[in-house]
């Protein structure tokens, strides 16, 4: 599992790597990029606190399309796999990052 | 705004309770007004309107438990209603969760730029510091320019000095902003109040995560579950084998017979109040009379797995598993046209059918509602009629229990899959906060417990005896006759049962529990009382469901759906008759 993580996050390059949530791994951090979609559903996460610049951590891997989970502070929201799939983040490199 | 007209009177006749989903202000509302509302650990317990009042130095003040909401600008039903309640209140309690600050400040932000004085209830304060959170609350008050009060509502902390402070609310001077500014605010906040420090996971957390994983999840749902089941049933039965049954047996019986020598052993009045006293005996089932059978299928037969049914449901809803069921049920729920989320009406459901159809108001769209709504009126079997059909088809055995149950699982899935090939409009996507696990106090749980006990005694019983008297009365006009000559193809022909068990279809929409109980008295063979159970849950809705039913979906819908209720019953249990026969 870390050896596909390292690779997924080498393979995409650095710095441009950016994908989707529902594309993140596991236990990955990054940044809110943008939201591909319309008006409705940006309100829609933006009234939950997920906008850009928002640094959120995957909570769990899917399954048959199945919801994306999230972590930000102590908030923890699910988001339907369509919708994960329109957010685009920008992966942090866990070992890169300054505490 | 605030008018001091008198020396005592604040001017304040409506003060609205207002905050993001999940923060705490039923409890809050529960502790300012003593009225006890129902408050759970998932964002959307509350979804209509509930009103209670306090004293303010010399007024009495409505307050107003207002459906959680992210912003003002409405994207559900739910907030739809509180941003409307927001013109007609004078002042706004605005709960706040103290471990969310960051995002429960965007509605303050939108609070501030309206023209109504408000205090800010910092909720949850008690959760802060082990989260590593710290709130500079002078601060906070400073760059908000409202009170600011620290509570924990569980415990009751805080809420005296959220009151005495209610006098010091204000409105300042704030323009209307964009969402991104109010977002800039916000930022420019918390930046300057909070400092969150690094801790390690929590086993709560771990085991959270935990939950939402799909394998790992799974498993956990599964045993969750099944033991959940398997509580329900042990409670729900010793309470019935060693409590109920005895008291009915060996103290009550002795009176009934007292009371039937007393009444002449028959006539009109013994069979309204004893019913029949077979070789001496009284037979609590099939008895019929009011303090007979009136009083045991309430008291002996469905009031033990209310009480084992609800104490579950308040440990799943205070704890905070239900969302997380909801993500892993999410795949499954698309199939039927809803989405995870659809799983906490559902789950309601199985306690009693009418706070659930409420509760489909947390599902955005008209269409999930409808197709929730009619899964649960027609699949989902409340807790009465499940402690009727545990009682009386599992005399037969458990494996008929089984079929029962398996067959409306079934029902619930297919009839979903044809609803959501044929409903018009779609369904959209699950997007929810799941709550952090927390251990409820007892306390808390038993007071739950008890309001809808309590519920179910002070609204069902009264129907239940009503439902006795009135086929007392049915009968003795022989109206039933009459019904069951007319719908002897049906029932006969179709089901497979004899004429006379229409009068509990009949009586069916009155009470389901003891419609089914109509069924004990006659010599039904067990594969008949299977159709006649699972025909009974699915035929139509009982007239406390049915009038939530038409108010929630109109007129419209709600006939579109008792239509596929009675089309769905009579080829299910007929079906069902040419299987099992
Ligand atoms: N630890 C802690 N838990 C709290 C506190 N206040 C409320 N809770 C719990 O938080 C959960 C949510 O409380 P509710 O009163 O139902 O929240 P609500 O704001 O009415 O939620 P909605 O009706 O869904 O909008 C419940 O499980 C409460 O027991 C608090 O001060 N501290
Ligand atoms: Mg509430």
């Amino acid at each position: 599992m870390f050896g596909f993580g390292g690779r997924f996050r080498h393979g995409f390059g650095r710095g441009e790597g950016q994908l989707t949530l529902a594309r993140m791994q596991t236990g990955q951090s990054g940044i809110v990029v943008q939201v591909l979609s319309g008006h409705g559903m940006i309100r829609r996460l933006g009234a939950l606190g997920i906008r850009p610049g928002l640094r959120v951590t995957k909570v769990n891997s899917s399954f048959m399309r199945g919801p994306i989970a999230v972590q930000f502070g102590s908030t923890q929201v699910a988001i339907g796999f369509g919708m994960a799939n329109r957010i685009v983040v920008e992966p942090i490199d866990s070992r890169s990052e300054r505490p | 705004m605030v008018t001091n007209n008198s020396s005592k009177s604040t001017g304040i006749r409506k003060v609205l309770l207002m905050g993001n989903p999940n923060v705490g202000k039923s409890v809050i509302f529960s502790r300012l007004t003593g009225t006890r509302v129902i408050a759970s650990n998932y964002p959307g317990t509350t979804v209509g309107y509930s009103h209670g009042f306090m004293s303010l130095g010399e007024d009495r003040v409505e307050v107003i438990d207002v459906p959680g909401t992210y912003t003002l600008e409405p994207t559900s039903e739910a907030e739809e209603i509180a941003s409307e309640m927001l013109d007609t209140g004078d002042l706004v309690i605005n709960v706040v969760d103290a471990t969310n600050l960051e995002r429960n400040l965007y509605l303050t932000q939108q609070l501030l730029e309206r023209d109504i004085p408000l205090i800010v209830a910092l909720n949850i304060w008690d959760e802060t510091e082990h989260r590593g959170i710290y709130i500079d609350l002078d601060k906070l008050r400073e760059r908000l320019g409202v009170p600011v009060i620290p509570t924990v509502a569980v415990s009751g902390q805080g809420i005296k000095e959220l009151v005495t402070g209610i006098a010091g609310a204000t409105s300042p001077d704030t323009p209307a902003r964009s969402y991104d500014e109010r977002w800039a605010a916000v930022g420019g906040i918390i930046s300057q109040v909070q400092r969150i420090t690094h801790r390690h996971h929590t086993w709560r957390e771990r085991l959270g995560d935990a939950s939402v994983q799909p394998l790992a999840g799974g498993i956990i749902a599964v045993v969750v579950l099944a033991v959940a089941f398997l509580v329900v049933r042990f409670i729900g039965e010793n309470l019935i084998g060693y409590v109920l049954e005895p008291l009915f047996d060996n103290l009550w019986a002795p009176v009934v017979l007292r009371l039937s020598d007393l009444l002449g052993g028959s006539g009109f009045f013994h069979n309204i109040l004893i019913g029949e006293i077979v070789a001496g005996e009284v037979n609590f089932i099939e008895s019929f009379g009011l303090l007979t059978t009136g009083l045991f299928v309430p008291f002996g037969m469905v009031l033990p797995y209310i009480i084992s049914f609800y104490l579950v449901l308040g440990l799943f809803e205070d704890v905070g598993y239900l969302p997380r069921l909801a993500v892993l049920m999410d795949t499954l729920m698309h199939r039927l046209g809803l989405h995870g989320y659809a799983i906490i009406p559902s789950m309601l459901g199985l306690g009693c059918n009418v706070p659930a159809v409420l509760a489909t108001r947390i599902l955005e769209s008209k269409r999930e509602r409808f197709i929730a709504a009619t899964l649960i009126s027609i699949a989902i079997p409340c807790a009465a009629l499940q402690a009727m059909i545990f009682g009386l088809v599992g005399q037969q055995g458990a494996q008929y229990v089984a079929i029962v149950f398996g067959t409306l699982f079934i029902v619930w899935i297919i009839l979903g899959m044809i609803i959501n090939r044929f409903a018009q409009g779609f369904s959209p996507e699950l997007l929810i906060e799941i709550p952090p696990y927390r251990m409820p106090p007892w306390r808390t749980v038993l007071q739950k417990l008890w309001m809808r006990v309590n519920g179910f005694l002070k609204e069902a019983i009264p129907i239940i005896l009503g439902a006795v008297m009135v086929i007392n009365i049915l009968y003795t006009l022989g109206v039933f006759d009459a019904i069951a000559d007319f719908t002897a193809p049906v029932v006969t022909g179709l089901l497979g049962l004899p004429k006379e068990a229409v009068t509990a279809l009949v009586i069916g929409f009155l009470r389901k529990d003891v419609a089914l109980g109509m069924l004990a008295p006659l010599g039904l063979s067990a594969n008949q009382l299977v159709v006649g159970s699972v025909v009974l849950a699915m035929f139509f809705p009982c007239v406390a469901t049915f009038v939530v039913i038409l108010r929630e979906l109109g007129i419209v819908n709600m006939l579109k759906s008792v239509a596929i209720m009675i089309a769905t019953a009579l080829l299910v249990g007929g079906a069902l008759n040419l299987i099992l026969q």
